[in-house]
Formats: structure tokens, sequence, C-alpha cells
């Protein structure tokens, strides 16, 4: 757009141009009077400021001219107005200042002779162009009646000698105040008490406005009348110098100054209120103007075209514009944002006024030449319509506009001048490429930069009023280039008057970029006085273009904008705020920059941004309150979130000693339904609600009164040392105790760090960050603050009442390693304690109460990875013992004893000895071996006799073969061991044995323990256990008495001391260390009946409701194993062997469990179910006797057996037969030759009660001499027996030897 | 012939920027983003109409010429020029926005790339000052 002409005139740089561009003037101030309304005197401003906007709210005066016709007179009031713009007012009439009003309020007479002077002086300045002017004057308010009448004599009509008479009342205002008017005064004053309501101010406003529009009109008449070759040339203030000496008389001279005269005139009549007229006047003047290329005032000329066009389509323009010059000339930002806010809706709605305008005037038009049918109108209107080119329009429309202005006179003031839209009028479209022509004129001309920018702030306005931003960016864009030779603060001004057109049309960018423009003017070097409070407040507003904002959180959220400008930007205003001293400012600003423009950092300006922000803050420490400024701003606090950045927020749960623990109650059943699907009130927003409160929500509590604990992991990202001093956390929710905390951390260096505290209160804890004091700022760094990790907004812990503490010890020394019991960190103590296998211990747990709560409850739970009966063996204490101690008051200490015993398995060497197995805990109960054992026997039992025999016969060996060592059999599997060394076996089972045992006390008192909570603390104890005795072999012999019968133990004594080995009989026996011995102990039997029938009661108690499977009977494997299994806890019940060191004084037992016994066995272990008398000549014979008998002679042998099993038996076959032993493993049946029998050898026993006797009695005779032996056995016959379906053999052994001599 | 240029994102923060003359990349950086007003305005008012990406001379300052193009995503390429270098018509800037185009597309190509985040290339910077310096 700019002419790329040289610049004319360039020689003419003198003080001619006007400074002062008027920022505020719009396209339609061109048909407005100009008024100056001007404060004087010492007044204060706030009781002047209501007249000023009463006076101002007249800015349309309507008044008929002589003709009749209405004439709309637009008023500007300005409130300042520079002399040498009176200068171009030939140039457009509407710069000129036509009128004045002053305002004033005086005391005293002095004051009022003063008020009078500056009135005066004020006519003298603006004379040149001046037509009339008013005073308002206030006096003081006095309200003294008395007074009236004299005074009013004494002022009698002075006020005739100043040209003009006061009205009464204003004389009487004068006189109550006994002052009179200066001499000096020649104008009209109208005279008020102060506070009064001037209810004659808006019509002598009007008064004055119509006595200007008179002298306007007869100004505008006189020259229309004029003759334009008597008439001089109109000149541009610099133009003065250009026309000396040329030919006023030639052609072209000639032209101009017609050409002139028909712009001034047009002028005056727009300003007359005849728009229509002047746009004649303006085509009219545009093409003589154009034809003898005077730039200058053709661009004025279209200019005016421009004007007075936009007065008509835009009328609205015209009334609202004080309203609008009100809000920019109060400067209120607040209100400038809410109007661009809503901008383009209001464009929008504009537009559409705007283009419902044009159709009502193209309808207006129509109708015209439809009334008037005058040809020529027809053509104009088709050239505006049909043709596009818009030189061509204005060429052909001011042609016709020349020839036709009396008919368009005539017409105007036919139809009125309100209603009628003159036929050359611009269309909104053409007006901007008008304007743009007329500054393309205007630039040609350097002297004319005020006029050219005014022009294009008047044309930006339109163009924001057509909505259409790119051509009000390019005007504007204009304005920049235009070459002012003005002040700093002009400049200033220029800017901001770029800003605020900007920012009308949604250009923040450029406005923020003006804003910064003029921000850098005000503290330019050439500025004589910089303003750095200006440049500050500039550059605050500029941010919104900047897409910043003042909450640097939103600036991090939205992370928009442009960073680099953004960094210069803020570093500029730390800079203005440094100077302004205001060093909280740049503090604060400079924490914003550290916070906001991190990232876009590189390593080195956040090193020099961070030691910046160090010196600054020593002048002023930064802490998270807002800022107040002067004019209202308010600067959100700038927290240093990520200084140093935080990884890692943990909430951490108590230590597991003093966690709270919910004590468990039984459940009440509610229902018989664990689970329902369906959800009362649910959605699955409530579902993922709760979803995200389990996120915030923390799974265990904390204790009130207990320092807890927050984990944070902190990276320094600086390359020094950060000192981060007075770390605290921030807590929401119930009172909380912060500690805090002060860190120095490596350069560029990760770093874990706890944050400590304690809740005061019960209830939920919100934890939401920590607060910092870094590089002299203080910080609130809030978890929500902190983005790009995911971090909840808070964390929520629910804090229970008070709980107690325990401190566990024992006299027992502590263990030197805490073992791997998986809640091992419960465990706050340990002992530790060496035993040998069956020794005892008896040690003192001492439980203290390290807090202020007294322990009300105790309850103590042992637990290991053992099985409970093997605990309770080894432990045993009495928890009563404890309880009868409570409460524990603070401080105190109880005492209670805890026993332990060396448990283990002496019996052990089976699967070790076999090879099968090798665990060093070996089975309570019967191993599978034995099971083996007698599913092997009991299949032997079934087969049939002849078989049972024999291993009846082996069995009766079988003591005596592992003597010998020959039995490989499994029957006598216990008996092989004996082949095994002592040596293997001692290795086998020689292993010390490290056990681990946890004792956990679960304590509570207080309030807490109403509340359910408990604390559990627990004490290992670390067992060590050394085995000291093991019995590797054992069989079972009948003994002397049938009640009884000897175990035989071979016991090892895996110590290396001295046993003394007691067993029972107080019979003691001193075992060498390493070495074993065999030991008898005689042991009563086994009354199996009455077990089993105790056994069978209690299952029966416990099924009883399926008595039919498992009431009486036993059958099968189940009934040996159980019999084994019941004699085994026989035996080991009554056998306990004492032992002791015979050189300390180390004791204990070695019980008998878990020994194995086959079937065989039992039959010794069990008391018989027969009890067998045997009777030789009358003689009572026990097993293993001799007889002596001599041949020949006849011996009488009497059998009785007696039932002592608490079943009947029936069918019972006793039998009796004599052998010889050959003592080689041959028995002799066959011994017809050398013993006859007389009587039967055998009986049958049909039944046989309880405790009943049946007896057979018989006789026999030896032949021969020699050895013989009588077996005895009875036997069941057959299965009708309930009790009996196998064959069993009851034998009288050991046999009884016969001698025979 | 040097000339700066600037990358921008469709949601209007710079991508890259060169900087011909490194004492003015302030100026320019100011001149580039308040460019992006006029983008905007240019790019709302032809989304309607036949889209062309080149969105012709935003404005001229004393010094500058300042040309646009706008992707079809949003990518805003911003062209200053010196304005004493009238040689330049303005069929040579559309070609040199469409060789930046270009450049651009085989840049975001790359499936290492992530959209949107500003651009640290060694190749894309060489490529695009071959293109200024062309």
């Amino acid at each position: 757009m700019r002419s790329s002409l040289c610049v004319l005139n360039a020689a003419t740089g003198d003080n001619l141009s006007m400074n002062f561009p008027d920022y505020e003037q719009l396209s339609s101030d061109h048909g407005r009077l100009l008024i100056l309304i001007r404060g004087i005197g010492p007044n204060k401003p706030r009781s002047l400021q209501k007249i000023f906007e009463r006076i101002q709210k007249i800015d349309n005066v309507k008044i008929k001219d002589s003709t009749g016709q209405t004439r709309d007179i637009y008023i500007r009031y300005v409130r300042d107005h520079a002399v040498e713009n009176n200068d171009w007012g030939d140039f457009q009439t509407h710069r000129r200042l036509l009128g004045l009003i002053t305002v004033g309020r005086f005391d005293s007479q002095g004051e009022l002779n003063e008020l009078c002077r500056v009135h005066e002086s004020l006519k003298v300045k603006y004379t040149s162009t001046l037509y009339d002017s008013r005073a308002l004057l206030f006096a003081p308010a006095k309200s003294n009646e008395c007074d009236e009448k004299s005074l009013e004599n004494s002022c009698p009509n002075e006020s005739s000698l100043n040209g003009f008479k006061l009205e009464n009342d204003e004389q009487k205002i004068l006189a109550d105040n006994n002052m009179v008017l200066p001499t000096i005064f020649k104008s009209r004053g109208f005279f008020y008490t102060e506070n009064s309501s001037c209810p004659n101010l808006e019509s002598r406003i009007h008064d004055f406005i119509n006595a200007l529009f008179w002298i306007l009109e007869s100004k505008r008449l006189e020259r229309s009348k004029e003759k334009f070759d008597k008439v001089n040339l109109l000149l541009a203030p610099f133009e003065k110098k250009d026309f000396v000496g040329l030919d006023m008389e030639s052609r072209n001279n000639k032209k101009r100054i017609m050409g002139r005269i028909t712009k001034n005139l047009a002028d005056l009549t727009l300003q007359c209120g005849l728009i229509a007229e002047s746009l004649n006047y303006y085509h009219a003047a545009s093409e003589t103007l154009r034809s003898i290329s005077d730039s200058l005032w053709l661009g004025g000329a279209q200019e005016g075209i421009c004007a007075a066009s936009a007065m008509i389509l835009y009328p609205h323009l015209r009334h609202s514009v004080n309203f609008h010059r009100n809000i920019s000339l109060q400067g209120n930002p607040n209100t400038l944002t809410e109007k661009n806010s809503s901008s383009p809706q209001k464009n929008l709605h504009r537009a559409s006024d705007g283009s419902r305008q044009i159709i009502q005037h193209r309808k207006l038009d129509l109708k015209i030449n439809l009334d008037k049918s005058h040809n020529q109108h027809n053509e104009t209107l088709s050239n505006t319509s049909s043709s596009a080119d818009s030189t061509t329009i204005s060429s052909s429309s001011s042609a016709n506009s020349l020839s036709s202005s009396n008919d368009s006179d005539k017409r105007t003031s036919s139809n009125g001048s309100q209603n009628s839209v003159p036929a050359n009028i611009l269309q909104p479209d053409e007006i901007s490429s008008r304007y743009r022509e007329a500054i393309i004129n205007y630039s040609k001309y350097r002297m004319a930069g005020i006029i050219e920018t005014e022009a294009a702030l008047k044309a930006a306005r339109i163009c924001i009023e057509q909505n259409h931003n790119l051509e009000v960016a390019m005007f504007l864009q204009n304005v920049l280039y235009i070459n002012l030779n003005m002040n700093e603060q002009e400049k200033v001004r220029r800017f901001e008057t770029l800003t605020e057109l900007y920012q009308q049309i949604g250009y923040h960018r450029k406005a923020a970029f003006c804003q910064r423009l003029a921000a850098w003017r005000h503290i330019a070097q050439n500025n004589t006085n910089p303003d750095w409070a200006a440049s500050y407040r500039l550059m605050l507003n500029s941010f919104k273009g900047h897409k910043l904002s003042l909450e640097p959180t939103e600036v991090l959220e939205s992370n928009q904008g442009w960073p680099c400008l953004q960094i210069d930007l803020l570093q500029q205003l730390i800079g203005a705020a440094r100077r302004l001293g205001q060093s909280a400012l740049a503090t604060r600003h400079m924490t914003y920059l550290l916070q906001t423009q991190w990232k876009n950092l590189s390593a080195n300006e956040q090193k020099e941004m961070a030691l910046q922000l160090q010196s600054l803050s020593a002048q002023c420490e930064g802490s998270p309150v807002p800022l107040y400024l002067e004019n209202g701003t308010f600067i959100p606090p700038a927290n240093l979130t990520d200084l140093p950045f935080c990884e890692s927020f943990q909430l951490k749960d108590l230590p597991a000693s003093q966690r709270p623990h919910k004590i468990e109650t039984s459940k009440v059943d509610q229902g018989p339904f664990l689970f329902t699907p369906i959800h009362f009130n649910s959605s699955i927003d409530r579902r993922t609600a709760q979803a995200k409160k389990r996120d915030r929500e923390v799974s265990f509590s904390w204790v009130q009164h207990d320092k807890s604990e927050i984990e944070i992991k902190l990276i320094n990202p600086l390359p020094f040392e950060l000192q981060v001093n007075d770390m605290r956390l921030l807590t929401d929710g119930v009172v909380f105790e912060s500690l805090p905390q002060s860190i120095v951390m490596p350069p560029n260096a990760p770093m874990t760090i706890s944050l400590y505290g304690t809740s005061l209160e019960v209830g939920e804890l919100e934890l939401n960050g920590y607060s910092t004091h870094t590089l002299g700022v203080k910080s609130n760094c809030r978890l929500k603050h902190m983005f790009g990790r995911c971090f909840p907004s808070s964390y929520k812990v629910n804090v229970i009442s008070a709980l107690p503490t325990m401190n566990i010890t024992t006299s027992l020394p502590q263990s030197t390693t805490f073992g791997g019991l998986s809640h091992n960190d419960e465990v706050i103590n340990s002992a530790s304690v060496t035993l040998y296998n069956g020794e005892t211990h008896e040690c003192i747990v001492m439980l203290e109460n390290t807090s202020n709560i007294p322990i009300e409850s105790i309850e103590a739970i042992l637990q290991s990875s053992f099985d409970q009966k093997l605990q309770n063996r080894i432990f045993s204490y009495d928890i009563e013992e404890i309880r009868k101690q409570l409460p524990i008051e603070p401080g105190k200490k109880i005492d209670f004893h805890v026993k332990i015993f060396g448990d283990a398995d002496f019996v052990g060497t089976i699967a070790s000895g076999i090879g099968t197995s090798l665990s060093p805990h070996q089975n309570d109960g019967p191993s599978s071996l034995s099971g083996v054992n007698s599913l092997l026997s009991h299949s032997h039992s079934r087969v049939g006799s002849p078989i049972q025999r024999t291993r009846n016969n082996e069995q009766n060996m079988s003591f005596r073969s592992s003597t010998t060592a020959s039995g490989a059999t499994v029957n006598s599997g216990h008996s092989s061991l004996a082949t095994l060394s002592l040596g293997a076996i001692m290795n086998a089972s020689n292993q010390t044995r490290q056990l681990e045992f946890k004792l956990v006390f679960k304590y509570s008192g207080g309030v807490a323990l109403n509340e359910n909570y408990c604390r559990h603390c627990a004490l290992t104890i670390h067992l060590e256990l050394i085995p000291s005795l093991q019995i590797t072999n054992w069989d079972v012999l009948p003994a002397e008495i049938a009640s009884q019968f000897y175990l035989v133990l071979d016991i090892a004594n895996l110590t290396s001391q001295e046993v003394s080995l007691e067993y029972p009989k107080n019979k003691t026996m001193l075992i060498e260390p390493k070495e074993s011995c065999r030991v008898p102990v005689p042991v009563e039997r086994c009354p199996l009946d009455k077990i089993l029938n105790d056994y069978q009661q209690q299952q029966q108690q416990q099924y009883n409701y399926n008595s039919n499977e498992c009431g009486i009977t036993f059958s099968g494997t189940s009934d040996v194993d159980l019999s084994e299994k019941l004699c085994a806890e026989h035996i080991a019940s009554l056998v306990d062997l004492k032992w002791q060191f015979s050189s300390a004084d180390n004791c204990g037992i070695a019980s008998l469990r878990g020994i194995s016994l086959s079937s065989t066995m039992l039959d010794l272990v069990t008391v018989a179910p027969i009890q067998f008398y045997v009777k030789i000549n009358d003689k009572e014979v026990s097993p293993s006797d001799e007889v002596s008998v001599s041949t020949g002679t006849q011996i009488m042998i009497e059998l009785s057996v007696r039932n002592n099993q608490a079943n009947a038996l029936s069918n019972l076959m006793l039998t009796l037969q004599f052998y010889q032993d050959f003592q080689n493993g041959v028995h002799n049946y066959r011994l017809e030759t050398r013993v006859t029998m007389s009587g039967p050898n055998y009986t049958f026993i049909s039944s046989l009660n309880k405790n009943e006797m049946a007896s057979h009695k018989c006789a026999a005779i030896f032949f021969t001499p020699g050895r013989f032996k009588v077996d005895i056995q009875c036997k069941t016959q057959s299965s009708s027996s309930v009790s009996n379906d196998t064959h069993h053999t009851w034998k009288f052994i050991p046999p009884i030897e016969v001698l025979v001599n | 012939m040097t000339c700066s240029v600037a990358i921008i994102s469709k949601d209007n923060s710079p991508l890259y920027v060169l900087a011909a003359d490194m004492d003015k990349e302030t100026e320019l950086q100011y001149n580039f983003h308040s460019a992006l007003d006029i983008v905007d305005e240019k790019s709302s008012n032809t989304a309607n109409k036949n889209f062309d990406s080149f969105l012709g001379m935003l404005y001229a300052t004393e010094l500058y010429k300042i040309y646009g193009y706008m992707t079809n995503t949003k990518i805003k390429f911003i062209l200053i020029v010196d304005s004493l270098n009238s040689a330049l018509r303005e069929n040579e800037v559309r070609n040199i926005f469409r060789s930046l185009h270009v450049e651009y597309t085989n840049y975001i190509s790359n499936p290492f790339t992530i959209p949107n985040e500003p651009i640290f290339s060694k190749s894309f910077d060489k490529n695009i000052r071959n293109i200024c310096k062309a």
C-alpha cells in the first residue's frame, strides 16, 4: 500500500507538522463540532466529573435550519487540544476547535478572578478558530436566606458591563458571596452554587451548541456563495512555503483553488449535518483535485467521502461513540478484555446489521427512482450496482453528482435528509479501498504523517465495524510505517492505541507485540525520562497475547505459546521490576519463569536463572502469597514445584511392630449371601469413582501421636549444590505436626529423603504435597501441580487413636541372626537357646510398656513353620499368667515364664537305616514302611495256616535271629538294622537342628482397644537342638511277668560326653560318648482292648451319625495300623528315659514317641487275649520253664485258657504238640516213636466269653530220654465270629521244655 | 539470499525456528509470533473455499516481508524475507514453501518422530538451511 514514490516536500522538515496525533479520532468525527471542555482552577476533579459527564451526554442536537429542515448536529468534546492541530483546520475543518466550555469552582473573589483569567487566556489561545465560549462557575453553597435581600441591592447591574446579562439567580449567587465579576471576563458565564442540581445546564449547553451551529452555518453559506477566483488558496500548514513564487493565476492553480475550496465546503457541509450534500461536494472536489494531482487534498477529499459514507452506512457508530470513547479513556483493562471476548459475536451482529442496512438503502434508492424517474439517477444506480471497479464508480458517480448537485439537493430536502441515501455513497467494500487510496496520497507527504496516521486508524475502526480483520491488520500495520517525529511518550501512545485495536479484532499476538514495543519505548535509551512502571504494566498486560497466564499452573497445563518470546518477556519483566525496586515482584516473576519455562531453558540457562533467583531472593524472599499491584492486579503465587524434582512420593506404613491391626471379631452373619450382584444405587461411574478414590486412599492407617514417614525421591536438576531448607508436609484434615527437614542435594543427583510428622488428632488426613525453601523462595509443592507424573491430587490416610507400645526382653541371650520368618519385621527382639534333645529350659520373658497408655489386653500366639503339635511340645507357657498381671501401666514391666523343651524323635533311624529317605524330621506316626509291614503280615495271615505257621516259627525265633544276623525278611526289618554300623546312624542323625519360632504378642489399650485396634510385636526364639541320645534298634521280649514285656532298646549316645541313663526301677547306666548300648526296659503290656474301646468311643462320638461303618468293626489294615499306633502311643507314654550328663548338670528325657511296631511285636506288646495256664502234674508251669520227667512215666498236662478280651471268642481250637528242636532250624514233629499221648491232644471250644476259662486235660508218656518241647496253641477256627474273620493263633511262648531222663 | 523460517504446530507453538540473522533472533521471533494472527485470520476465512496452502504475504514491515503457508494438518510455515530483496517473486516463495513442505513431510514420515514436538534433527536443519540459501 505504501507508495513507492519518493516523498515530496522532503525539504520542509520544520516544526510546522503537528506532533500530537489524535489517536481517538473516528471517521464520524468529520461531522462533529469540536468543543474543548476544560476544568480550570484548583478544582476537586470529583465534583467536576459529574458536570463533565452531563455535558458530554449532549452530543447530538437537532436544530431546525432556515429552510425548516432538521439538522442533526453532533458534537465532539475533548479535554485537551493542541493549538497546532488547529493549524490543520483549513485542511479538515473538524480539526478546528469551535467551542470552549470551562468548568471551575471558586471560594473567593480572588479565585473567581483567577478562573476568569484562565478562561480568557484559553480563549486567546484558541482565538483563531474559536466561535464562542462558556464558563460554568460554581460558587460555594451558602444558604443564608437573610442575606438575600440586602445583597440584592448591593449588586445592581455590574454584569451588563461584561457585555451580557446575568440572570437573577446567578446574580444572587455572586452577590451571596460578595463577589463581582472581574472586568476582564468577557464571556458568558453560568453561575451555580456548589451541589446544586443545575437544572438548566442542558438547555444552556443546547443554546451554546445552537450558537455554534449558526456561526458554522453562516460560514458554510458564505463559502458556498464565494466565487472561486476571489478566494485565496487554502493551505495545509506545511505548504505555506511551497507556493511562494508560483504562478497563482495559472489554470492549474485555479483548479487547485477550486478543488480545495470545494473540499473545504464539503467539510463544513458535513459538519452542518448535510451529509448527502457533502458527499456531492467531496466527489466534486476529489475529481478536481485528481486532475491536477494535488495528492494531499485529494486524499482529504477521499477521506471525506469515506467518512460521509460511513456516517450514513453506520449511523449507530455516531451514537455509541461517546460510550466507546469513555471506556477507552478510562483505560480499564478488564472492560477491554470483556469487550474483546464478546467481539466476535458483536462483529457478526454488526455485519448482519450492516448488510441489512445496505438492503434497506437499496430499497430506498429504488423508491426514489420510481418517484422521480430521473434517468441520470437510474444510471448512477446501475453503475454502482453493476460495476465492481471502485474507480469507475467514483468517477462516474462524481461526474453525475457534479452535474446534478442541485437535483440531489432538492431531492434530499424533499425527502428529508434522514431517510434518503445518496446515490453516490460508497459501498461498504469500497470504503476501505478508498481509505487506502487516501492514505497512499497522504503518504507522499512526510509532513502529513499525523493525518495519515489518523486516517489509518479511522479506516481501521471502520473495518472493525465491517468485520474485515485483514484490512484492519493492514491499516494498523501501515501506522507503524509512518515515520513521525514524535517523542517517546507519543510513540508509546501510538502503540497502545494499536494494541487496543488489535485486541478488538482478536489479534492478541499482534496486540502483545505492540505492547512489547510500547514497553520498550518507555525504557528506550534515548527516552529522557524512562517510565519503568508503565513499561512493567504494559509487559504484564501482554501476557495474554503471549499465551501466558499469571497463574503458573495454568501455563504448565496449557503448555502453549512461543517459549522463546515468553522467556524474553519474563526476563524483561523481571528487569523492570528490579528497576522499580519491587524486589518482591522480581523474585515472584523469576520464580514464575523458572517454574513455567524450565523445560524450555537450556541447562546453562537453568543454572543462570537459578543463580539469579538466588540473588534476587536475597533482597526479598519469595513466599507463596499473592501479591497485589497498585492497579489492583493480583499476582498469584509461583511455586517451584519441580526444584528439586520430585520423582516419587510414597507414604510409608508404620514399622511392622507398630502397625495397627484390627482385632478380629467373629463375623456376624448378615445373611446367607456373601456376594450380591444387585447394586442398589449402582452405576458404572460409581465404580470408577470408587476406583479413583482407591487410588488416593492408602490401605494402611497411621496412629495418633506416632511418627509417620513419607518417602520422597528427589532429583536436583541443577549443576550446583542445592540447599533445601525447611521441608515440611502439606496436609489437610486433621491437625498434623510436620517435622521440618533440611537437605543439601548434590548436583544433578537423585536423593531419597523421608519427611516425618505426627498427627495430633484422629480422623482422615490428606497429604497434598510438601513445602520447600530453596533458592530463597518458599514454595508449596502440591502434588496436583506436579505435571508429567501420575500423582493423585492428594493421598488420604486414616489416623486412628493412639495405641500403646511395648518392648520385649528375655532372660536369654539375643540371637546373632534374625531368621527368615515371613513376617520378621514385626520382630522387635530375639532370643536364642541351645538345648540337647530332650532337655528342658525355662526362660523369663519381660514385657515393658514404653508408651503412656496402659496396655489392657495382651494375646500371645506362637508361630512357626512347624505344626501345632510340635510347637506345643516344645513351648509351654500360661497366657493366664500374663492376663493376671494386666494392665501394664506406662513404664511398667511384667514377667512371665516360658518352658522350652528340646523335642526330638529319639526313635528315628528307620528311614535313614533303610535308606528310603534321610529327612531330619521324622514322622510322628508310623512310617510308611511299617504300613507295608502290616500289609504283608496281613496277607500272610490270610493265605493259610502252613505259611502262617512257618511265619510264626520265624517270629518265634526273630529275636534270636537278630543276634545272628540271619533274617533278611521284611518282618525282621527292625532287627536288620543291627547290621548297620553305629557310625552310619550317627552320621545320619548327628545334625543339630535349627528351629525358629516366633512369639507374637497382640496388645492394645486405651481408646484404640474400644475401636478394636491392636498392635503386634514379636519375639523370635532361635532354638538349636543338639542330638543327645538315639534309639537305633528296638525289639520286644516277653518278660518274666505276663503282664509285662521287655522293650529292648539300642541306645546310642550321640553327645561327646558320658551320659548316665536312668531307666525305670532306678537303674542307671553309663553310656560312653559315641557309644551304643542295649537296655531292656520292662513295660506294662498294652491293654489294647481297653484303649481300642476308648478310641472307638471317641470315634463314635465323632461320627455318631455314621455308626454303621465306623462303629465296632475295625477291619483289615486299618485295624492293624490303628492298634500299632495305639500301642506305640502306649509305649511312648509309659517309657521316659531320663538321661543326665555325668559331668554337667544337663538332664533330659528321651521319649519313645514314634516307635513303630510290627504286628508280631504287637502280639507281645498287647495284653494277650488268651491267657494260658499250663499245669504239668498239677504243677503250674510258666513259659520257658523246664520240666524234668523220666521215661515211661506219665505226665498229666492240664491246659486252661482264659479270655481276656472284651468280646467273646468262639470256635477255638486248643492244641498241644510235642516236638524236638534240633537247634539248627529244624523241628521234628514226627515223634510217634518217642512219645505218646493219651487223650486227645486238641479240644474244641465253641465259645469263650470274657473272663471265662476252659480247660483240657491229657496225658503223655515219653519213651526215650531227650529234650522235647511243647507247642501249645489256641486257634480260631472259622469266620463265623463277628470280630474275627481271619485265622488267628495265640501261642504259649516260649514253649515249655521237657527234659526226659 | 537468506531468509528465516519458522515451522509452527497446530496449536501455535514453534516446532522449528531458523533465523537468518542470529543477532536479530528475538526480533524475528516476535515477527513470527505476531504473523500467526494473520495466518489464523486467513486460514479461517479460506476454510470453506478451495483452500490454498499458500497464504501469500501476511504483512510487511520496513525490513521484512512475511509470507505464510499452512498445510492441511494446520502446520504453519512462515517465511521472513528481507524486504530489500525485491527480486524474489511470489512464485519463488511458493516454491520455497513447497520444498519446505516436502522436507517437513519427509521428516514427519520418520516413524520415530513424535508429532507436535520441537524439531532438533540435524539433517532436517541442514536441509532447511539449504532450501533457504538456494
